[in-house]
């Protein structure tokens, strides 16, 4: 990520309720697009602030528009069906990196994606989920790295190239979840990727429904009992990818 | 009549005096029993070397895990980011039935990949050869750990040191002097340190180290005088509201200044128009803050 921008200079408004329903009253209204958001960015250039320490490209209003530009020519015409919206998570996953060039630091920063969010890509997210209710607010538009609309997809990413077979890695919402849902997991990019590897394997077998909660609860369990002598950090991939393989074996044998 | 003190140990672990570690990063250096120290000069784009020396009492560590000449050792070291739930690991077998005692290893944190606190363990761990009948008390699962050391890193600190010094003042209590570079764009790197100067009368230099209600007044003084200064430089009070890095002097700044004034960018023409209004009542919430601020810390004494 050689080519990553600063995007630790977007500020978090997030905070204040009132701007938040402000700004969503102005999305269901039809009202939040391009112009809106140019307006928005305006209020403050922040290719004015110059960051002394990093020496990553600042972020700019031009940056941030030409994200929701690209993203918004994905959904263009496209109507909020399952199957569109399973797209373009798709078209993020795998484009998350380009679209979103910053640092891990950076990543890890609620400030960065709930800007970008709110002020940049609100009507884009309301398209992907639905303004329904608090609780999808809190789960999709506020940051945090197992189910933010983007910051989700962006960590997945990030974590999946570092492994041989991590291109080839396209789950479900659910089956991701397996592993970010559980946070003592995906602190160590082997173990995620591990996970995911033995998941892509089993996935062509589909006599053996993983994500069923009791196999996918016990294999967790089994995963993680590793931990009670040992930790993760002593054991590569691969060695890894055996053993949470043996374990499932072992618990779909019993199922 | 037995007399002798019996000493229980987890199953599988060797005593923590078998292993003598030095673990050396950007310049901080923890040696053995330390546990936790703090950096004052991190920021996110620099990044971290670091190496680590062990020593081990071999023979002792043999003796306590059982372990047979076929098992395989290694030294284990992770360090674990707080902020971004980033783990490092680096591992290197070694031959634990050798003479070698001393072993060393170093590593590097790219930039941009940890935040907060570094959590660094160094451990001992034993890939027990199954292929043989254990003995009792040795381990009998792949990579357990046999020994650890940890140590805590800071990196994102919550104290901060300022430059203070005595001298005769006549009647005056304290004064502060203030340089902070007239181009706000420079602030992100600066420590309090750099920014701040405090002089205390040396005739009650004593009273003031010893009153918490002095102290409270002196910290209040400082600060409402910091904001004052900061005011008076062309976009200095909006780069406060506007720098999201984590330099110690101007993070903590607009965190006082958010309490003690709401701080935010909406308020911020409005702050500049009405200081000295809201400079009175600034005053006694920083007196409110500080001194409860105070009270708590010598109370945990």
């Amino acid at each position: 990520m050689n080519n990553c921008v600063n995007f630790r200079l977007l500020s978090d408004y997030s905070n204040k309720v009132s701007t938040l329903d402000e700004l969503i009253t102005v999305v269901s209204e039809g009202n939040y697009n391009d112009e809106f958001v140019r307006m928005k960015l305006n209020d403050r250039d922040y290719e004015d602030f110059i960051c002394g320490v990093s020496n990553r490209a600042v972020i700019s209003n031009h940056n941030l528009l030409e994200i929701r530009h690209k993203l918004k020519n994905f959904i263009q015409g496209k109507d909020p069906t399952t199957k569109n919206r399973q797209e373009f998570d798709q078209y993020v996953f795998v484009n998350s990196l380009e679209l979103f060039p910053m640092s891990v630091y950076q990543a890890c920063d609620k400030k960065v994606w709930n800007y970008l969010t709110w002020y940049v890509l609100l009507d884009i997210v309301a398209w992907r989920w639905e303004i329904s209710d608090v609780g999808t607010i809190s789960d999709r538009y506020v940051y945090n790295k197992a189910r933010h609309a983007f910051a989700r997809l962006w960590h997945r990413r990030e974590t999946s190239l570092k492994s041989k077979y991590g291109k080839d890695f396209i789950f479900t919402e659910r089956e991701w979840d397996i592993v970010y849902e559980r946070q003592s997991l995906c602190k160590n990019p082997n173990v995620v990727n591990a996970i995911m590897n033995v998941m892509l394997k089993y996935k062509s077998e589909p006599a053996k429904n993983i994500v069923s909660v009791n196999i996918e609860r016990a294999w967790m369990k089994q995963n993680i009992r590793l931990l009670s002598q040992s930790t993760f950090e002593a054991y590569s991939e691969d060695q890894l990818n055996e053993i949470f393989s043996d374990n499932l074996r072992r618990i779909l044998s019993t199922y | 009549m037995l007399n002798k003190q019996v000493v229980f140990r987890p199953y599988n672990l060797s005593s923590p005096e078998n292993m003598i570690t030095s673990f050396t990063i950007a310049n901080v250096q923890f040696i053995d029993d330390d546990f936790e120290k703090d950096i004052d000069f991190w920021r996110p784009g620099i990044s971290l070397n670091w190496n680590a020396r062990v020593e081990l009492d071999s023979s002792e560590i043999i003796q306590q895990c059982s372990l047979l000449k076929s098992d395989k050792c290694k030294i284990l070291i992770s360090i674990i980011s707080r902020g971004t739930g980033r783990t490092f690991g680096i591992i290197k077998d070694i031959d634990i039935f050798s003479n070698e005692k001393i072993f060393k290893l170093d590593g590097k944190i790219p930039d941009e990949e940890v935040s907060e606190n570094l959590q660094i363990k160094i451990q001992i761990v034993v890939d027990p050869d199954l292929t043989i009948e254990r003995p009792h008390g040795s381990p009998i699962t792949q990579n357990t750990i046999i020994l650890t050391k940890e140590y805590l890193l800071v990196l994102e600190k919550s104290s901060a040191y300022m430059n203070v010094i005595d001298e005769d003042l006549g009647e005056a209590l304290w004064k502060f002097q203030f340089a902070l570079p007239s181009d706000p764009s420079s602030w992100q790197l600066l420590e309090w340190n750099n920014v701040v100067q405090i002089t205390t009368n040396s005739n009650i230099q004593e009273v003031i180290s010893s009153s918490i209600e002095l102290q409270s007044a002196l910290f209040s003084e400082l600060i409402i005088n910091l904001l004052d200064y900061i005011i008076s430089i062309d976009a200095g009070l909006e780069t406060i509201v506007n720098t999201f890095e984590s330099g110690t002097f101007i993070s903590e700044v607009r965190r006082f200044s958010a309490s003690l004034l709401q701080l935010d960018e909406d308020r911020v023409d409005l702050i500049l128009r009405d200081w000295q209004t809201l400079k009175l009542e600034a005053i006694l919430t920083a007196q409110s803050i500080v001194h409860s601020g105070l009270t708590k810390v010598v109370s945990h004494e």
